[in-house]
C-alpha cells in the first residue's frame, strides 16, 4: 500500500476575479520509504501540494491518503494531530523560532505529538551532534549559519520520528557546497530511519540525488 | 518544552512591552492592596484602642465623640469636669435604673489636661492596672516595675482632705483670689472671661490656666503618691527607665509662662508593656498627684466643700452586660451632672464617614486595574500580527487550535499573576518603607508583613480578570491562517 496515494486532487482559489487552479493532480503514488523529487515551474503548485499531504490547506475535490489516513476528511483538529504524529516539514526559510536555542527548536517537533518528557530531548541530542551541531545546541538561530540553520530545522523534522518528511525547496537559501551536504544528510536520516521523503526542488542535480523525480507541470498538463 | 515554556519565551522576548502591561496591573493591584492594607490597619487599631473603654462617663457639655476621642485617644482637649461623685455612684453600684443597681465591672477614674514632654498626662488609680482589661489582652501588663500605689481608698481619703481644705481656706482666701479659686477648680479648662485679673497670662495650651500667683504645696503629697506609670512608647522614646523622675511641665519650653509642677514630680515605678493603641502614649499618675498640680485640685467655689465635688475629665466604665449598658444610658438621660458615651458607637460613626472617601479610592483603584487590564488585551492583541508567522510555524508542527489559544491566555494570565504580585509586593515595601513615616503622620501603625488573605484573593481574581483579558487576543491567535503565514513574504 502506498505511503502518500493522491486521486483526482484540485485546490482552486477563488480570490481574484478569474479562479485560479493552485494545484491539480489526477494520480500519484508514493511508496513507503520512498524518496521523491518534486519539481515543475513556478506557480505550478508544488507549495500547495505540500500544504495538502500536511492537511495545512484542504482540497476542493479529490483524495489524500497518507498511511493509510484519509487526510481530505479530516476536521482541523485531527489534521493538527495527524501533522504532528505523522509528518515533518522542512521549509526554504528554515521556519525556525527565534527566541529558542536551536535544541528547544528541534524539541518544538515534539511538543506537539507527544508532549514533553526525557525521550525527545535525549532524541534532539543524538540528533544535533549528528548533523554536526553538538557544540551549539545552545545559541540561537540567529547565531547560526544559513546551512546551520537548516541542519537544525531538519533535525526538528525528524525528531518525533514521523513517517513522511516534506521538504519545500530545504536548499534554495543556500549556495551549492552547502546546499549538497544538507541535502545529503537529510536524505541519509531518513534513509535509516525509513522515512518517505517529498522534496521540492529548482536544481535537477539535487533532483538526481533522490531515488524518483515527479514533475508536477507533467501531472498538472495530465489532469 | 510545553506550552508553558513557549508562553514564557515570547513573554521575554517583548520584554518592554511585557514590563509596562505587568507595571500597570502591578499599580491597579498595589493601590488596591494599599487600600486594603491601610484600612486593615485602621480597623484593627481602632478596634484594639477601644478594647476596655466600654463607656466613658464624662461632662455633660461637650459632644460624646470628644469626650470618646480625648479619653481614648488622647486627642483635644477635655470637653469638660464630672465631679468625683458620679464616679463614686457608678463603682459603688449606687447609680440605679428602675430601682435596680446597674453592675459594672469597673469605674476608672480619670483626669487629663497636662503633658510631659509631649505626652499626655492622665490621674487615675490603680485600678486602671488591676482591673481595666482590654478583651482577650486581659489586664495592662508590665514590662518592668509595677503599679503604683494610689487606689480608689486613697483617693477617697485624698478627696475628704481635700474638701476639708477648701472649706477652710476657701473662705480666708474667696474674696482676695476670686480666679485662683475658679481655675483651681477645673482640671482643664479656662476661667470664665470676666475673671478680675490683673495680667492676664498668655498660655500656649488652651483649656488650662494658671493664675499668676502659683501655690506650690509641695508638703501635702506623699512620696507615694508621687509615682509614675508610663506606656510603652513613652519610655522608649524618652529612654525612660524605673526611677526617672517626671516633672510635668506646663505650657511649651519655649513659652516664657512654661513652668514645670516641681510639686507634682513623680518618680517611675512601672513601664507598661506594648499594646499598640494610645496607652502606649500615656503616662498614668496617681489622680492626687494630678490634682495637686498647681491648682488642678478641688472644687468649685459655688458647690458645696464635699469630697464628692472633686473634679475628674471621664470616668471609664465597663457595664457587665448589654442590659447594664442599656440601663447605664438610660440612667444618664436624665442626669444633669454628666453623660455617657459609647467609644463603640463612637468611632465606628467617626469612620463610616472616613470610609466613604477610602471606598471613592476603592473604587478608582479598581479602575486602575480594569484599565490596566484593557491595556494588556490591547498590548497582546497587537503583537498577534507580529506573531502571525511564529503561530502559523506552530501550527505547522501540529500545534492545534486550542493550545495556540493557550499559549496566549497564559501570557495574559502570567502577566496578570506577575503584575499583582509585583503590586502587592510594592504595597509591603511601601508599608515597610513608609510605615514610620505614616504612623508618625497618622498614627496608625502598619505592619508591612501583615498579608492578608484579601491579598491572595487579589492575585486570585487579577489572575482571572488577566485571563478574560487575554480572550481576544488568543481568540484572534487561534484564527491566524496557517499557510499564508507560513514564508516571510507575507
Ligand atoms: N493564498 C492564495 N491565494 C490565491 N492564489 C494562491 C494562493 N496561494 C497560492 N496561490 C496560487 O497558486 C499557484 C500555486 O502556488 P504555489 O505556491 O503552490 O506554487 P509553487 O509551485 O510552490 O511555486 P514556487 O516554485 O514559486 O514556489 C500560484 O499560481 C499562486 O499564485
Ligand atoms: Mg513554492
Amino acid at each position: 500500500m502506498a505511503m502518500i496515494a493522491i486521486r483526482n486532487l484540485t485546490k482552486t482559489y477563488r480570490r481574484g476575479p478569474e479562479p485560479v487552479v493552485a494545484c491539480s493532480v489526477h494520480h500519484l503514488d508514493i511508496q513507503p520509504g520512498e524518496q521523491v523529487a518534486l519539481i515543475g515551474r513556478s506557480g505550478t503548485g508544488k507549495t500547495t501540494l505540500l500544504h495538502l499531504i500536511a492537511g495545512i490547506l484542504v482540497p476542493d475535490a479529490g483524495s489524500i491518503e497518507v498511511d493509510g489516513v484519509p487526510v481530505h476528511q479530516l476536521s482541523e483538529g485531527q489534521r493538527d494531530r495527524f501533522r504532528a504524529a505523522t509528518l515533518g516539514l522542512v521549509f526554504q526559510t528554515f521556519n525556525l523560532l527565534q527566541p529558542f536555542t536551536a535544541l528547544e527548536n528541534v524539541l518544538l517537533g515534539a511538543v506537539f505529538s507527544q508532549g514533553g518528557g526525557h525521550g525527545p530531548r535525549e532524541h534532539a541530542e543524538q540528533l544535533l551532534q549528528r548533523v554536526g551541531l553538538g557544540d551549539r545546541m545552545h545559541h540561537r538561530p540567529s547565531e547560526l549559519s544559513v546551512g546551520q540553520q537548516q541542519r537544525v530545522a531538519i533535525c526538528r523534522a525528524l525528531v518525533h520520528d514521523p513517517k513522511v518528511v516534506l521538504a519545500d525547496e530545504p536548499l534554495g537559501n543556500q549556495d551549492k557546497a552547502t546546499g549538497r551536504e544538507v541535502l545529503q544528510l537529510l536524505l541519509e536520516l531518513a534513509r535509516e530511519g525509513g522515512k518517505t521523503v517529498v522534496m521540492v526542488t529548482h536544481d535537477p542535480e539535487s533532483a538526481a540525488a533522490l531515488q524518483r523525480t515527479v514533475d508536477l507541470t507533467a501531472l498538472r498538463r495530465a489532469s | 518544552m510545553n506550552l508553558f515554556a513557549i508562553s514564557a519565551r515570547s513573554l521575554r522576548v517583548r520584554v518592554l512591552s511585557t514590563l509596562l502591561t505587568t507595571l500597570s496591573i502591578a499599580l491597579g493591584a498595589g493601590l488596591l492592596a494599599a487600600i486594603w492594607l491601610l484600612m486593615g490597619e485602621v480597623d484593627r487599631k481602632y478596634r484594639t484602642s477601644l478594647q476596655g473603654y466600654g463607656a466613658i462617663v464624662g461632662p455633660k457639655e461637650g459632644a460624646p465623640l470628644s469626650l470618646v476621642l480625648n479619653t481614648v485617644f488622647n486627642l483635644g482637649a477635655s470637653p469638660g469636669i464630672v465631679p468625683l461623685s458620679v464616679y463614686e455612684e457608678i463603682r459603688e453600684g449606687r447609680i440605679r435604673f428602675n430601682n435596680r443597681p446597674i453592675p459594672v465591672r469597673y469605674a476608672i477614674p480619670q483626669a487629663r489636661g497636662d503633658h510631659y514632654r509631649g505626652f499626655p498626662l492622665v490621674g487615675t488609680t490603680d485600678e486602671m492596672f488591676f482591673k481595666f482589661t482590654r478583651g482577650d489582652a486581659g489586664t495592662l501588663r508590665f514590662a518592668k516595675g509595677a503599679p503604683f500605689a494610689f487606689g480608689h481608698e486613697e483617693l477617697m481619703a485624698f478627696a475628704k482632705e481635700k474638701a476639708r481644705e477648701h472649706a477652710e481656706g476657701g473662705e480666708a482666701h474667696a474674696e482676695a483670689r476670686p480666679q485662683t479659686a475658679r481655675s483651681g477648680a477645673r482640671p482643664d479648662h479656662d476661667p470664665p472671661a470676666s475673671a478680675p485679673q490683673a495680667s492676664p497670662p498668655a498660655h500656649g495650651e488652651p483649656g488650662h490656666v494658671h493664675g499668676p500667683e502659683c501655690e506650690h504645696d509641695h508638703e501635702a503629697l506623699p512620696a507615694r503618691h508621687r509615682q509614675a506609670v508610663v506606656g510603652a512608647e513613652v519610655a522608649r522614646k524618652l529612654r525612660i527607665d524605673l526611677g526617672y523622675r517626671i516633672v510635668p511641665m506646663h505650657g511649651a519650653p519655649e513659652d516664657p509662662d512654661a513652668h514645670e509642677h516641681q510639686e507634682a514630680a513623680c518618680e517611675v515605678v512601672g513601664i507598661l508593656a506594648a499594646t499598640g493603641t494610645p496607652i502606649d502614649r500615656a503616662i498614668y499618675v496617681p489622680l492626687a498627684a494630678f490634682l495637686a498640680m498647681d491648682k488642678h485640685v478641688a472644687i468649685r467655689p459655688e458647690q458645696a466643700a464635699e469630697h464628692g465635688n472633686v473634679a475628674l475629665s471621664a470616668v471609664v466604665v465597663e457595664p457587665r452586660s448589654t442590659i447594664a449598658a442599656s440601663w447605664l444610658r438610660y440612667a444618664f438621660q436624665t442626669r444633669m451632672d454628666g453623660q455617657v458615651a459609647w467609644p463603640g458607637i463612637e468611632i465606628p460613626q467617626l469612620l463610616s464617614v472616613v470610609g466613604s472617601a477610602t471606598d471613592v479610592l476603592r473604587v478608582v483603584s479598581y479602575v486602575v486595574l480594569l484599565v490596566a487590564a484593557i491595556g494588556l488585551m490591547v498590548a497582546l492583541y497587537n503583537t498577534m500580527n507580529e506573531r502571525r508567522r511564529e503561530i502559523a510555524i506552530l501550527r505547522s508542527l501540529g500545534a492545534r487550535r486550542h493550545q495556540i489559544a493557550r499559549i496566549v491566555l497564559y501570557e495574559a494570565g502570567a502577566i496578570a499573576a506577575a503584575g499583582a504580585l509585583l503590586g502587592v509586593a510594592l504595597c509591603h515595601g511601601a508599608a515597610w518603607l513608609l510605615g514610620a513615616w505614616v504612623e508618625h503622620q497618622t498614627g496608625v501603625a502598619m505592619d508591612w508583613a501583615a498579608f492578608s488573605p484579601m491579598e491572595g484573593w487579589l492575585i486570585l481574581g487579577a489572575v482571572v480578570l488577566g485571563c478574560v483579558a487575554g480572550i481576544a487576543p488568543a481568540f484572534k491567535a487561534s484564527r491566524t491562517p496557517v499557510a499564508d503565514h507560513l514564508s516571510p513574504t507575507t
